[in-house]
């Protein structure tokens, strides 16, 4: 107690020896927990969003061979395995996705749509309500003939909240069929996840595909975290190999395409993460994260060199003040514990302070509105900027910095354990 | 007693007056299915080649007109065609080749031939892929109603068509037949009855035994906007020109005479 007390009373007289270094330490720290920050927002958007638009973090998906079409047929077995995995999702959705060629036409103007969805109010209605609404009530989905159209398809063809507006599609024989739908309300998304959707009824759109109202074409479980989607895939596909015929396991869109195309009778079914179907993303992502984490390696590096260098430099300084506490009676270890105590408590305040300037400055970043930026809505929160703090990753980054300024502090420790007090006394 | 005997004697005569009317109706239904069956023969040419230029005007209320033109190919006999773009000169040598149930869009600039379908606009127009098949209406329609209007300077009979199968791009149809038996005016609706556009043929031009329309307008019912106040459709008009029924090589229904073509 007496050395901690000590090192603290030393780090606070000599604090200007340690500002340079303070700083540098607490400056790497600052873009290591800024970009991790951002990187953890930008991916937990993409995944809650991802999730929302693909139907879930995990999508099961089921094919049959002929005629090739995304169906899941029965769905006793498939939720019979969800039920066997042990897994507890928050929301078990089923959807019908109807690809690129649903048509929606308002007063003369047209708009070609990337996806129709089609979905249930009742079981999906809170996570479709998190999105960015313009105007209208979501809520009113739960009338079936409500259809979600975004801002770009509204300002297309000029509809409006209470607009009645047609969507085209070609039912699974070929033959075209249109129904009318009431718009209920205007969401604002990313391109690659709204520009061109629509979300309606699943029955009313099985209805216009010509298919049995209850059918649906894949189930989503919503996870309450994202990041267990890998571990749930995996799990609920194991399970579903004991019921039914699965693809192995699946990673991404192209993957899947090969299995796809791989020659069997019936049914197939298999699980994807939202982050498998956007493995480009997932790439970015990840290199980014390296990037992070190639910083890391630098500021330790930065750290052990200014440690070693800086002590060296303070021992030589304060040789003297050393060889007295040795005479006075302090002991070898208490000498070293006192260069590594102070080590420490630089460790903590830089990290402290690169924390705190992470926290303001990411902050004051996310209250600009961004979405003017082309192309970088994808990582934005209803228009700002959106980042999250992980403690784990973060006590992780800060033990490790810590860990590595006491590295650095040992060996000029251990030579200040070493000073003999006659010589240190006797020293110019 | 009395109300049931009089139930029976209605009922009776129900039956009976129904009896007396199934001829009539199964006279009226082979009418019909004749007149369709004719309208096909006209317009389709199973024992020859065709080939036409056809020029495309796109009306689009409030954005102009543009123009396209294109060669069309056809053999009825083995159900393909072949269309080559002429103009504008950045759509030269995109072609569409239709081969049994398969439809391939070419696009010279990549070299590559990618799968369409019948059912998708032709050059982001109103007319339809499938618009240039032969005419199968017998085959792929049933009817369901007949009824007399006069379409203009033509006495026209109205036939109300329901496809046979699930895989006719408009699954309802309405047509105007005139007395001469060419189709005169068309409306199709989608499954769920909406009507989603209207052609009209309003003259023909004789070819061989057979004729072709001259001009077809092709109104979309969907799509428009509102021009002064009042909705204008958007639309596409066509004229067939130079109309041939001489025998075409075989090589011309192929993917390499369209690469050919658009080197």
């Amino acid at each position: 107690m007496t050395t901690i007390l000590i090192a603290y009373r030393n780090f606070v007289r000599n604090g200007r020896r340690f500002v340079l270094l303070g700083l540098a330490i607490a400056g790497g720290f600052f873009v290591v927990t800024a970009l991790q920050s951002l990187i953890a927002g930008v991916t937990s958007q993409i995944n809650i969003r991802g999730a929302r638009f693909y139907g879930g973090s995990v999508m099961i998906l089921g094919y049959q061979k002929n005629p090739g079409l995304a169906k899941i047929g029965d769905e006793g077995p498939v939720l019979k395995a969800i039920e066997n995995s042990g897994v507890r999702p928050e929301i078990v959705a089923r959807r019908v996705l109807y690809g690129n060629d649903g048509v929606v036409f308002f007063n003369g103007d047209s708009v070609r749509m990337r996806r129709v969805i089609g979905m249930d109010w009742s079981v999906e209605g809170p996570e479709i309500r998190k999105m960015e609404f313009i105007a209208g009530d979501p809520n009113g989905m739960s009338d079936p003939h409500g259809i979600l159209i975004s801002d770009v398809t509204a300002k297309r063809t000029g509809a409006r909240v209470g607009d009645q507006v047609t969507l085209q599609v070609t039912r699974d024989g070929g033959a075209i069929d249109t129904g009318t739908f009431i718009v209920k309300a205007i969401f604002r998304e990313a391109s690659i996840f709204g520009y061109y959707t629509v979300y309606v009824d699943r029955g009313q759109l099985n209805l216009l595909l010509g298919r049995p109202a209850g059918e649906e074409d894949m189930i989503g479980l919503y996870l309450r975290d994202y990041r267990q989607a890998d571990e749930v895939a995996a799990r609920v596909l194991t399970a579903m190999s004991a019921l039914m015929p699965v693809f192995p396991p699946l990673h991404n869109q192209s993957e899947l395409d090969s299995a796809r195309s791989a020659p069997y009778q019936g049914f197939r079914y298999g699980t994807l993460t939202t982050m498998g179907f956007m493995s480009e993303i997932k790439t970015m992502i990840d290199a980014l994260t390296l990037v992070s984490y190639a910083i890391l390696a630098l500021l330790f590096v930065v750290i052990v060199a200014g440690i070693v260098n800086l002590y060296r430099v303070i021992i030589y300084e304060r040789t003297k003040e050393l060889g007295t506490m040795r005479a006075v009676g302090m002991q070898r270890a208490q000498v070293r514990n006192l260069i590594l105590v102070e080590a420490f408590f630089l460790a903590v305040c830089s990290i402290a302070f690169g924390l705190a300037l992470s926290l303001g400055v990411l902050e004051i970043l996310s209250l600009f509105r961004l979405n003017a930026v082309a192309g970088f809505d994808i990582f934005l929160d209803r228009g700002h900027l959106s980042w999250v703090m992980n403690l784990d990753t973060l006590g992780f980054d800060a033990a490790l910095i810590a860990l590595v300024t006491l590295l650095g502090a040992w060996s000029p420790a251990r030579s200040a354990q070493a000073i003999e007090p006659v010589v240190a006394l006797s020293a110019e | 007693m009395r109300i049931h005997s009089l139930r029976s004697r209605l009922g009776l005569a129900f039956v009976l007056g129904a009896l007396a009317a199934l001829p009539s109706l199964f006279a009226q239904q082979s009418g019909s299915v004749a007149m369709l069956k004719k309208a096909d023969a006209l317009v389709t040419f199973p024992n020859s080649d065709f080939s036409a230029e056809y020029t495309f005007v796109q009306e689009t209320p409030g954005q102009g007109r543009s123009t396209k033109q294109a060669m069309v190919f056809r053999r009825d006999s083995e159900n393909t065609y072949l269309i080559v773009m002429l103009y504008p000169i950045e759509d030269k040598g995109k072609g569409y080749l239709k081969s049994g149930n398969n439809l391939w869009f070419y696009d010279p600039v990549s070299r590559r031939f990618t799968f369409t379908s019948a059912k998708d606009r032709f050059q982001n127009m109103n007319a339809r892929n499938s618009d240039f098949t032969r005419s199968n209406l017998a085959g792929d329609y049933r009817v369901v109603g007949r009824s007399r209007e006069q379409l203009g300077q033509y006495d026209c009979t109205v036939l109300d068509l329901e496809a046979k199968t699930n895989d006719i791009t408009f699954p309802k149809m309405k047509i105007w037949i005139s007395e001469d038996g060419l189709p005169r005016k068309t409306e199709d609706f989608s499954f769920s009855g909406q009507h989603v556009r209207t052609s009209a043929f309003p003259v023909y031009q004789k070819v061989g035994d057979h004729f072709v329309p001259q001009t077809v307008v092709i109104v979309d019912e969907l799509k428009g906007a509102v021009i002064n106040g009042v909705f204008e459709k958007e639309r596409t008009i066509y004229t067939i020109s130079r109309p041939s029924l001489a025998r075409l090589p075989d090589a011309t229904f192929t993917k390499a005479w369209l690469e050919k073509l658009s080197e």
